[in-house]
């Protein structure tokens, strides 16, 4: 076990950075400045150095500042402080609140030439903003990247601004299309932008296109709905290269409702100006003070509503999308809903808000193909199909997620879903499949719910559901019962579906039954448990290995493996096949054989050229079936029937035979393993004996004589004898 | 799926169930599972760089903190403010040096935003106020500057005094 404890120079510098970028530059300097060496250049170098001035704190500059001032990246001024600029050249971050005249002038390109991110917020209007404003749009400070201008009127429009390249992110307050026009002329690198609409009139017609600008946030305060559409249709027309939009929009309007019912959320406007849009939001914020409080209903449903229009947008203007999940579906969307709108649907998730109205239709297109690459899906609520044409097949359908079915969808989903892989369902009642079982081939993980009462004696039924899937490779049932039904009696004699495992499904590599039980009164827990865990696991062993290979289920067994080689007969140049001789058993008429003869007229020579240490015959029998005999250095031998395989499957397996090591194989039900094999290594004859054994000539005279005890029995005996004979003798 | 749980494993070998909702904190483990995708619940997440007693910790804290709102967005031009800890956080956060600081580490592995935070804070707090020579106490660390050195920091360092 580790005891070193850790320390604070443990930590490495980034997080040592993530410390400090929590403290002022105050105390990081009283702290940490000359501490040690590593330190002292930590904090020399540091990235989030902030100083932030407030009024109430006495400490003002005074002369010896300038040690750390010079360091200092971020600089925070609250409101009306007189404050001194020139101390910090190497200022990137700089956020000025209500800035006094006085400073603000000082805030010139030579003072802070590193300036790359700026906010300032201010009330008042004064002369010095318009020289800022001219300084950020004229490219004035070179490093720039990002500003924030928020004042409370909109920004005063200056003739002579030229541009700058540098600015990447804006964010400012109070836009109308004129300013716009404006920022969008002197910013042609602008990347994100953030304004409010000012609620003016009059359009500005011809704004020139922007290409750069990918990412716009638009917050909304007006009343009129319609109105704003046509302003922002306007703003969105030049700028067609946007890939997210975000519309923020508070109203406090008594008609909201009326107006949200046929408002058709920009999506018109949408299709025809942005072609590359990736995201649209749009969020409507509701004051508290609304009256619409008392409905909370109403407002989720609103809110609902609200997501589905988002998502008919989408599905008009974004052909590729490949995840829907549905919550609640109007007429337009379920029109909308098919392969020429959706070609690339691979992921569909169908909640039960969907009103089963809908659901007949929209389970007619997935399960009849409907959308090709649709691989995964969920359905909350599934109903058969209402005739057997309805559906067709839906081969790439793979991963089925359904909630409550019974025996008659089953049936027809394995009809309609050829490939699928993995199902999941629940069966709420006992309904039988009765005739005509399906085989499905392809299925290999199910997982069955139940949780009905009535136990065990649905397990005649459950044989059916297995019947139709024979290469099923992982079954999982989960099973709740409640305690006071009288299902514990059942317990000692059930045999855990065991002799419906073993018919049915013979390739099974793992079968899970979780079984919950559920306590609705204060029942002898503890020892109704540990018996039915017993019980539980002692049916479990009985279940004949072949069919179940492992089991998981309370404890944790290790997955069963075969013996696998670790690859180390390839090292170097001193790899020696292990197989010496292949003998391979043909017909020369029978079709069981076409493979293998296929494969010795093609494939043989060039197998045998290849390996020259290995020994082929070939041995015709009439009229039986093809083998393989490998036979192999160590005197192994593996035998392998090649009944109708095809070429390409014997050449699969003569190469295995090939490649192995030719011993037979085990499957071992438990990994034995240690990660700290012990130290004296392995036994050998010289373990624990004295060392002098390795110096000492052989054969040696010590070492051959024979140790006798102090008295051999013959002499005890003898000496028995004496003391008899002299007993006698007195 | 609610109660749908994984199996994280720490540098010595303990297994934790753990919900996956309550794992997803980490942004690590979260990304694993959707990139990896794995929802099977046998599978084992091992974290090779915490240990046991640490990585019980981390699930207390997320275990408390799962249902938190999202961080707000970071804003590097805010201003920094130590004092927010919320007092059960500070009750957790009372331990020793050492078990913080690997408490941090195991956050930035894992990669709790939250945890990674309110760790920092306290660090932050523990360092605020102090002069150099309680830093050197309190964190144990070595002072590899020669006497003249030392000299002339001290003169240097004489405005930081409080008066």
């Amino acid at each position: 076990m580790n005891t070193h404890k850790s320390q604070l120079e443990d930590l490495p510098n980034e997080l040592l950075s993530e410390i400090l970028r929590n403290l002022d530059a105050r105390d990081v300097f009283r702290a940490f400045y000359q501490v040690n060496s590593r330190f002292n250049e930590l904090i020399q170098s540091f990235q989030h150095l902030q100083l932030t001035f407030h009024m109430n704190s006495n400490n003002f500059l005074k002369t010896n500042d300038e040690i750390f001032s010079f360091y200092v990246y971020t600089l925070i001024i609250s409101p009306w402080i007189n404050f001194n600029l020139q101390n910090f050249p190497r200022v990137r971050r700089l956020r000025l609140d209500n800035p006094l005249p006085k400073v603000l002038e000082q805030l010139q390109p030579n003072i802070m030439p590193h300036l790359e991110y700026l906010s300032v917020f201010y009330t008042y209007n004064m002369y010095e903003m318009v020289i800022l404003h001219e300084n950020v749009f004229s490219n004035r400070f070179v490093n720039l990247k990002s500003c924030e201008l928020y004042e409370k009127q909109t920004l005063i429009t200056i003739p002579h601004w030229t541009q700058s390249p540098s600015l990447q992110v804006l964010k400012t307050e109070y836009i109308d299309s004129t300013i716009f026009k404006i920022i969008l002329g002197a910013c042609p690198n602008l990347y994100f932008f953030k304004f409010y609409l000012y609620p003016t009139n009059g359009m500005t017609t011809d704004i020139p296109l922007h290409n750069n600008l990918k990412h716009m946030i638009i917050e909304l305060q007006d009343v009129d709905w319609y109105y704003d559409d046509n302003t922002i249709n306007a703003f969105l027309k030049s700028v067609p290269k946007l890939e997210q939009l975000e519309i923020h929009r508070r109203f406090y309007s008594q008609h909201m409702r009326e107006n949200i019912k046929d408002y058709d959320w920009f999506s018109l406007i949408i299709k025809h100006r942005l072609p590359i849009l990736r995201r649209f939001r749009f969020y409507f914020h509701l004051s508290k003070e609304e009256k619409l409080i008392g409905c909370i209903d109403e407002n989720i449903q609103i809110q609902i509503e609200l997501i589905n229009t988002k998502l008919e947008d989408k599905l008009s203007c974004f052909p590729n999308i490949h995840r829907i999940l549905l919550d609640y579906v109007t007429d337009d969307l379920i029109t909308q809903f098919n392969s020429q709108v959706l070609p690339c649907l691979e992921y569909l998730s169908v909640s039960h808000k969907v009103s089963p109205f809908y659901m007949p239709d929209l389970r007619g297109k997935i399960f009849s193909n409907g959308f090709p690459n649709l691989k995964s899906c969920y359905i909350s609520r599934m109903k058969p199909a209402y005739t057997l044409r309805e559906w067709t097949r839906s081969p790439s359908l793979r991963f089925l997620r359904l909630n409550d079915i019974d025996a008659s969808i089953y049936t027809s989903i394995l009809l309609a879903c050829p490939n699928l892989y993995y199902l999941k369902f629940r069966l709420p009642e006992r309904s039988k499949i009765e005739s005509n079982i399906v085989l499905h081939s392809n299925l290999k993980r199910l997982l069955i719910n139940l949780n009905h009462d009535e136990w065990p004696w649905d397990d005649n039924f459950l044989d059916g559901y297995l019947a139709c899937v024979p290469n099923l490779e992982k079954l999982r049932i989960n099973r709740s019962v409640s305690v006071d039904s009288n299902v514990m009696n059942f317990l000692q004699h059930y045999d855990w579906l065991l002799s419906t495992i073993s018919k049915r499904l013979l390739v099974i590599d793992r079968f899970e039954f979780d079984f919950n039980v559920k306590r609705t009164n204060g029942f002898t827990e503890n020892r109704f448990n540990s018996r039915l865990m017993s019980q539980f696991l002692r049916r479990i062993t009985s279940l004949p290995i072949q069919s179940i290979r492992s089991f998981h289920s309370f404890d944790d067994v290790t997955p069963a493996k075969y013996i696998s080689t670790r690859l180390k007969n390839g090292v170097g140049s001193r790899y020696v096949c292990q197989l010496q001789r292949l003998t391979i058993q043909v017909c020369k008429e029978f079709r069981t054989s076409f493979g293998t003869r296929d494969w010795i007229a093609n494939d043989l020579t060039k197998f045998a050229r290849e390996h020259p240490y290995v020994v082929v015959y070939v041995q015709p029998r009439r009229h039986r079936a093809p083998n393989i005999v490998g036979e192999y250095l160590t005197g192994d031998r593996q035998w392998i029937p090649l009944s109708n395989c095809d070429r390409e499957k014997v050449n699969w397996w003569i190469h295995s035979l090939l490649t192995q090591k030719g011993d037979p194989q085990w499957r071992l039900l438990k990994q034995m393993h240690t990660d700290s094999p012990s130290v004296q290594g392995i036994w050998t004859p010289f373990t624990n004996k004295p060392i002098d054994r390795i110096t000492r000539m052989y054969p040696d005279k010590d070492l051959t004589e024979m140790e006798y005890p102090h008295i051999t029995a013959t002499q005890q005996i003898q000496e028995l004898f004496e003391q008899e004979k002299l007993n006698k003798t007195s | 799926m609610a109660g749908h749980k994984i199996k994280l494993q720490s540098s010595d070998g303990d297994t934790f169930d753990v919900e996956v909702e309550i794992a997803k904190q980490s942004a690590t483990i979260k990304t694993m599972l959707e990139d990896l995708g794995m929802d099977e619940e046998e599978d084992v997440i091992p974290l090779p760089n915490v240990n046991s007693a640490i990585l019980k910790k981390v699930i207390q804290w997320a275990t408390h903190h799962k249902d938190d709102p999202p961080p707000p967005e970071d804003d590097e031009n805010r201003e920094k403010n130590t004092n927010d800890i919320s007092s059960w956080d500070q009750d957790f956060l009372k331990v020793d040096q050492g078990t913080l600081f690997e408490l941090i580490l195991a956050a930035n592995y894992l990669d709790i935003k939250g945890l990674l935070d309110v760790t920092c804070k306290t660090v932050a707090n523990m360092i605020k106020g102090k002069t150099p020579e309680e830093i050197r106490r309190t964190f144990n660390i070595k002072n590899d500057f020669t006497p003249q050195e030392e000299e002339q920091i001290k003169k240097e360092n004489e405005w930081c005094e409080e008066k």
